[in-house]
């Protein structure tokens, strides 16, 4: 609960640069919205209308208040709050980020443990080269080649679109999931097995290490429990660190499968300049993202006991 | 006096003359010893004459990026048209050539920026706690925001052009400069030939310029290696969502944008300018990789 609330002074300050950054940025937010063929009286009814003939400083503490009410204004285009849009758009969004991220730990952390393993031979170098190429990859790039190969060709997967879950067969959800979660999944997972492999190397250099194979304990215990324990801490860090990577991957990869998520919202904003919902959209994912971080500063009392003492 | 200028000396890193040749000897052998790095490093170099002679190589035979022909639309890879043609008829593989040079260009700036920025505001904020607390406050709250989505919206907010592009990566990263410069400043700043060349009298700028930044010179290397994988992925993911380069500078992203309806019919259009992105991109890391395990030292005592 503590933590929790030492997170209130940080989004304080996430929202304040959130309005520096969208308040100072050269140029008048209204012309830009109002585009090229607006007469001067619509622009003029734009700012009246979205408060930016305010003063900043009033402007400020109407932007805070209307977060801390969770009204975060409608948009300039559909004039449905923006609260609302996100909402509509929340479950793709949350479900193939959830289930990429389950999927690249699933992935990343095994193979990172078998590379430090087996460090220095073949195992080691095969996996380290995928690592470093599935962070070389596009995520759309990915994506458009996993269509081609898996829904064009082979048939398997339906190409774009997203099922609800409970709307039809749950064949088809899971089916509209896969190619969307793999795809975010890979660059992520490759991030974790690197970082997975050289905390492993650390630890497995340490004496208790020797002690516990001394003790005749399987590899499997040695592995797991005495070396994977002691080297979660970097691993959590950038799982956590990882999530941005995973929504900024979202936003494409959304784009690519025509999914409609909150990046299609965002990305449909940015093309319409539809500045409250790109607002609301980067706040609330800055939210999410320091919530996550929150999580993962918790699970550190758990796989290192010292913490919890802090 | 003078006995302290000699401890100045004994505690201060090897002057510059040294390093640079111990560097240049180091480099041929990381080189000889990692295989990786000397093949991202080809690939770099080869990027790189891509993008200088770009009119030269991707207009062999009469190939234009702009050059449009109504009845050669969608084509796929032939002897004619190497990577295909895109759905108004225009030569894939010239585009693709042509978009080298500016996803270079754009990540070249990028990094150029980030690191400049992020030295001084990095310096700043180590040397003088007074300006510490703000600055750093506004890079964490930077750095709350994924920075692709904060790239995306400055440039909704400021409108699509090259410059936009290449400041808007630049501010989603140069957060993470600053505090890497922040630290070391702070952690050199203890030490004690600091001291000893405060003691006799050495400027601040002194101080940095000879003692300070030098130091800094393997992690930032290492950083802004990254950093340009990063920008280069950066730029294709927002040109390609069509809030990036305006459209008739072909660019890896823009051309798989704009080609991205025709992907289910014509495959080449998205993928060889992602085949691009991704080779450089690698290259990239693999020399990243290399100059860290040669530049950071703690590495270095590992191996």
């Amino acid at each position: 609960m503590q933590r929790l609330l030492a997170t209130v002074p940080v989004m304080f300050i996430v929202g304040s640069v959130i309005f520096i950054v969208m308040h100072l940025t050269p140029g008048d937010p209204a012309t830009t919205m109002a585009g090229d063929l607006a007469l001067p009286e619509q622009i003029a009814l734009i700012r009246a209308k979205m408060g930016y003939d305010k003063p900043i400083l009033v402007q400020y503490g109407v932007f805070f208040s209307e977060i801390i009410r969770g009204d975060l204004r409608r948009s300039v285009f559909s004039d449905f709050k923006v609260t609302t849009l996100v909402k509509q758009r929340l479950e793709p969004t949350i479900t193939i980020a959830i289930i990429g991220e389950v999927l690249a730990v699933l992935i990343g952390v095994p193979a990172g443990v078998l590379a430090a393993w087996k460090a220095n031979t073949w195992v080691d170098r095969t996996i380290m080269v995928g690592a470093v190429l599935g962070l070389a990859l596009p995520s759309f790039w990915l994506g458009f080649n996993l269509i081609w190969l898996f829904a064009v060709k082979a048939g398997w997967f339906p190409a774009v679109g997203f099922v609800s879950f409970g709307e039809g067969e749950y064949m088809d959800w899971a089916k509209s999931l896969v190619l969307p979660c793999v795809t975010i999944g890979t660059i992520i997972a490759a991030l974790i097995a690197r970082m997975t492999r050289s905390s492993m190397l650390e630890v497995l250099r340490e004496d208790y290490i020797r002690t516990a194979r001394a003790k005749g304990l399987s590899e499997t215990v040695v592995l797991v429990r005495h070396a994977l324990r002691n080297a979660a801490l970097p691993i959590v860090t950038i799982i956590g660190l990882g999530f941005a990577g995973l929504l900024s991957g979202l936003v494409i990869t959304e784009q690519v499968f025509a999914i409609p998520g909150v990046g299609r919202l965002l990305v449909d904003a940015v093309v319409r300049r539809d500045f409250p919902v790109i607002q609301g959209v980067i706040l609330i994912t800055a939210g999410m993202y320091v919530l996550l971080n929150l999580l993962v500063d918790l699970t550190y009392g758990y796989f290192d006991p010292r913490v919890r003492f802090r | 006096m003078q006995e302290e200028r000699q401890a100045v000396t004994a505690l201060s890193p090897p002057n510059r003359l040294d390093k640079y040749q111990k560097s240049l000897s180091g480099a041929r052998r990381a080189l000889r010893n990692n295989p990786n790095m000397a093949m991202g490093l080809s690939i770099l170099i080869l990027a790189s004459i891509l993008a200088i002679f770009a009119s030269q190589i991707g207009n062999v035979g009469g190939r234009d990026p702009s050059k449009s022909a109504a009845f050669d639309r969608l084509e796929s890879p032939s002897t004619a048209f190497w990577f295909g043609t895109d759905g108004i008829g225009r030569s894939i593989y010239s585009r693709t050539i042509h978009g080298t040079r500016l996803s270079l260009r754009v990540a070249a700036s990028v990094v150029a920026i980030t690191m400049i920025t992020g030295a001084i505001l990095g310096t700043l904020t180590g040397y003088y706690s007074r300006v510490d607390d703000i600055i750093m406050r506004f890079m964490d709250g930077l750095m709350a925001i994924p920075g692709f989505l904060l790239a995306l919206s400055l440039v909704a907010l400021v409108g699509p052009s090259v410059l936009n592009v290449v400041i808007a990566i630049s501010v989603a990263d140069t957060p993470g400069i600053v505090r890497i410069v922040r630290s070391s400043v702070l952690s050199i700043k203890e030490q004690q030939f600091i001291d000893a060349a405060k003691a006799i009298g050495a400027s601040p700028f002194r101080i940095l310029f000879r003692h300070v930044y030098p130091q800094l010179v393997g992690p930032m290397i290492v950083q802004g290696s990254y950093i340009f994988a990063v920008a280069i992925l950066s730029e294709a993911g927002l040109s390609f969502l069509g809030a990036g380069v305006p459209p008739h500078i072909p660019s890896w992203g823009n051309i798989m944008g704009e080609n991205r309806l025709y992907m289910q019919v014509a495959v080449w259009t998205v993928f060889f300018p992602g085949l691009f992105v991704a080779i450089t991109v690698l290259g990239i890391n693999l020399v990243g990789d290399g100059l860290r395990d040669n530049l950071d030292p703690r590495l270095r005592r590992r191996a």
